[in-house]
């Protein structure tokens, strides 16, 4: 709690305190009403130039749809253990088809998502090039709400009238939250918060928090919030104008301020430490906020727990949302890296993730007895042979059968636990054979490194990797590093050389 | 024979080319157009967001000539795989529709359809220009050839057929033991290829018809006069034992060369504006190989495919060429001396 001169200062939440609560999320109801949008990635690489225009040839390697919008919002209430009601319009085509699939593996009930024929599914395409986006497509035709399906969404809304704990509006202004829809939502007899969209926060008077990002609360009250104290000032100004009872204004890398209309504030700095994707981070923060308030959190302790989420989710390789384990842990150790350690099923179904999502897995084995410089050097040049790098780890037994009877020194989960803090390192599992022949085909790797003293004894996996379009690298040995060395001067009592 | 009696007789012979009955067997490919509008940067990363506007989808590749020679009255049967998606299915869709028998088209689950989708944008009433090109295409590593499949089909197909017509553009369909079989029909029924990379693997065919840098890949030499492109159609001729070569030259016209004869050049038909050479090629090949089971001598065969050629290369997009532009085109452009020479030789 930075805040200067809060009028009336409020204690921090104690983390312990919040994770005691966080199972008072589980199944509380919250309707998501909003615009829904099918978010696209499609991932791969540029070989060429074409040879009809003078532009890029992007090949296409993977292709992954995303329930986005609104629907993600949703997403992230099933995650997070909530119980999840979805009201918005997906057009009569086939994206709309693949959307509603999208939402229901999500584990949202799709049964309130209706048939718009006035126009298509809203559809974001994404071209990535290895990590780098060139272009996106965007599909969409906003307009109003035709009359008629704004009648029926009101009624739809009406129905549920007394049997919900909250409710979000997630507007993308895309034609859904029309005046009506936001009047019929705020007479639900539940908290309504809303993601805004626009300058005209004004449609959205009768609700109860609002929680734009710093850029949309400049644009609609035209006072800077690059500050804490322009923060402050819009967050005055937007909960006198729209008459609501708090703001929560998301400010990227600098956190998150709230404001209530008594004049208590707050502001949660950024807890992520490494910023992979700030995406969807927004539909995170109003999900936990949402289930917070519905469980009976004050508005600071429900902005602490939103905060560890978004920390979570733009901190993590291809996470959307978050579930309350993750969260619990984010909040009692920080961010652990613990998350990293696996099984060798897990990593595997990771390792075919991420392939899907066109990103060359890199595969690595050893035992890592005492992690040395010489190790810390050859994973970070594995690592940079492709995106992301999976470490296999011999088991104490098998360590035992490859250096005698007296390794390992450490036993295998604190081996597996430091190679997960390395930044480089994406999965660690353990495997007990003598080779990873069998490791290497579960993981199913683009590239293969080993060390180079590797290059004469040959490479077990290379057959495997090479026929199936993957590479083997041969990594140069740093001199003059190796556990044996290290145990042999601890033993004769000498220090470094 | 006076120039009415040439433009008659081939105007025939574009008559005849209805009774014609090919198998095209290859690659088949998906253009996908998408036409979109600048609308702003992204908040995301710095990049253009485009807004979608409206899509084109096209046959392309093997679906292209099969369409070329539906258009021109021929019975096509196509030998060709697609992906189980939506391109997959509107070109088959699109091909039916154009009469030609897509029995032949293999839908699989383990690839998709070769899709080559072109982001043009521009504002509204101002020539769109390209952006970037997507393609999907099979991975090598991770997708086998259904040869027994392929061939299967082609031996439904054979009696039905009076040729066999490849278009190549290496893909998965033709895999070497389908090439061997395409090659051990030559003996009976004529065989033409169009192969992008692969033309020194289609020895003892017909007629083969390379773009000068295929010929150049295939002959191994540069083509930068009339000599070097004639040096490199007759090295082909002989080193490939093939039956005729028709060296297909972009603005340059054409060649063809046969065992036995001279080689004979064609100048390009038309005054008409250029405005599109994409899938002229396919044209070429189709109308060329209608022509000859129409009746036509090669040297007449060509100037008709030419004739073709001249017609699509004025609409944008891969297009198609039907009877009655093919006549009118003929009737303006009548067969030059050397090829009745060479017809008559």
């Amino acid at each position: 709690m930075t805040a200067r001169r809060p009028r009336h200062p409020v204690a921090a939440p104690e983390p312990v305190q919040l994770v005691e609560r966080i199972a008072s999320l589980h199944g509380r109801r919250v309707l998501v009403a909003g615009d829904l949008i099918l978010d696209r990635y499609l991932r791969g690489e540029v070989p060429r130039i074409s040879p009809e225009a003078p532009v890029p040839v992007f090949h296409v390697r993977g292709e992954e749809e995303r329930p986005g919008g609104a629907a993600n919002v949703a997403a992230n209430v099933a995650s997070l253990g909530g119980a999840p009601l979805l009201i918005g319009l997906r057009g009569a085509d086939a994206a709309g088809r693949r959307l509603l699939r999208c939402i229901t593996e999500s584990g949202v009930p799709a049964d309130g998502v209706r048939v718009d024929r006035s126009r298509p599914t809203i559809e974001k395409t994404r071209v990535l090039a290895r990590h780098q986006q060139m272009l996106r497509v965007d599909r969409e035709e906003a307009h109003p709400l035709p009359p008629l399906l704004e009648r029926r969404i009101v009624g739809q809304l009406a129905a549920l009238r007394g049997k919900l704990d909250a409710v979000i509006l997630s507007d993308y202004a895309k034609g859904l939250l029309t005046r009506k829809v936001v009047e019929a939502a705020c007479a639900l007899a539940a908290e309504v918060i809303v993601d805004p969209k626009g300058r005209d926060f004004a449609r959205y008077r009768g609700a109860q928090g609002l929680t734009p990002n710093a850029g949309e609360a400049e644009a609609a009250t035209g006072i800077a919030t690059a500050s804490l104290e322009g923060c402050r000032g819009a967050a005055t100004a937007l909960l006198r104008d729209v008459g609501l009872d708090w703001v929560v204004i998301t400010r990227g890398a600098r956190g998150i301020y709230w404001r209530t209309r008594h004049g208590d504030e707050g502001d949660a700095p950024t807890r992520a430490r490494g910023v992979f994707d700030v995406t969807g981070a927004g539909d995170t923060v109003i999900a936990v906020l949402a289930l917070a308030r519905a469980a009976g959190f004050a508005l600071g302790d429900a902005v602490e727990l939103a905060n560890a989420a978004a920390g979570l989710v733009v901190e993590r390789l291809g996470a959307a949302s978050v579930t309350p384990a993750e969260l619990a842990g984010a909040l009692t150790h920080g961010f652990s890296t613990a998350t990293k350690v696996m099984t060798l099923s897990a990593a595997a179904e990771l390792s075919r993730q991420l392939a899907a999502q066109g990103r060359r897995v890199v595969l690595t084995n050893g035992c890592f007895d005492l992690l040395h410089a010489g190790h810390v050097q050859s994973l970070e040049h594995a690592r940079s042979q492709g995106d992301a790098l999976f470490v296999a780890v011999n088991d104490d037994a098998s360590v035992r059968r490859a250096k005698g009877a007296a390794r390992p020194v450490q036993s295998l989960e604190p081996r597996l636990r430091t190679l997960a803090a390395l930044a480089c390192v994406d999965a660690v599992f353990p495997f007990g054979e003598d080779t990873p022949a069998r490791v290497v085909p579960r993981i199913a790797p683009a590239v293969l490194v080993k060390g180079e003293d590797w290059r004469d004894k040959g490479v077990v996996g290379r057959d495997w990797v090479e026929a199936h379009g993957g590479r083997v690298v041969l990594a140069p040995i740093v001199p003059g590093h190796s556990t044996s060395a290290i145990i042999e001067r601890i033993r004769s009592g000498g220090g470094a050389p | 024979m006076s120039d009415r009696d040439g433009a008659l007789e081939l105007g025939a012979i574009v008559t005849r080319m209805r009774g014609a009955s090919i198998c095209v067997v290859g690659d088949l490919i998906a253009d996908l157009y998408v036409h979109t509008r600048p609308a702003r940067l992204s908040r995301e990363a710095p990049v253009l967001i485009v807004h979608h506007e409206r899509e084109e989808l096209i046959p392309g590749g093997a679906a292209n000539t099969a369409r070329n020679l539906a258009a021109l009255g021929v019975k096509v049967w196509l030998v060709a795989d697609v992906g189980a998606d939506a391109a997959g299915a509107a070109v088959s869709e699109q091909l039916a529709a154009a009469g030609v028998d897509v029995s032949g088209i293999l839908r699989r689950d383990d690839r998709p359809t070769v899709t080559k989708t072109r982001v043009l944008a521009g504002d509204p009433h101002r020539t769109k220009q390209q952006l970037v090109r997507i393609d999907k295409e099979p991975r090598r590593a991770e997708t086998r050839p259904r040869v027994a499949e392929t061939i299967a089909r082609l031996e439904r197909a054979e009696p039905q057929v009076a040729a066999f017509l490849v278009s190549d553009y290496d893909y998965d369909l033709l895999a070497p033991p389908v090439i061997d079989w395409l090659r051990a029909r030559a003996a009976k029924k004529p065989v033409v290829v169009d192969s992008r990379h692969r033309l020194p693997r289609f020895g003892g065919v017909a007629v083969i018809t390379p773009n000068e840098e295929e010929a150049e890949a295939a002959a191994g030499l540069r083509i930068e006069s009339r000599e070097d492109a004639l040096e490199a159609g007759r090295r082909l001729l002989t080193q490939l034992a093939v039956g005729a070569v028709l060296l297909t030259r972009g603005k340059h016209g054409m060649m063809l060369f046969a065992a036995g004869v001279p080689p004979v050049e064609y100048p390009v038909v038309g005054k008409g504006e250029v405005v599109d050479v994409s899938g002229a090629g396919d044209t070429v090949v189709a109308a060329f190989t209608a022509a000859r089971l129409a009746g036509a001598a090669l040297p007449v065969a060509a100037w008709i495919s030419n004739a073709a050629a001249s017609v699509v290369v004025m609409k944008v997009g891969a297009a198609i060429c039907v009877p009655e532009e093919l006549q009118k085109a003929l009737a303006l452009a009548p067969l030059p001396a050397s090829a009745i020479r060479s017809a008559e030789a």
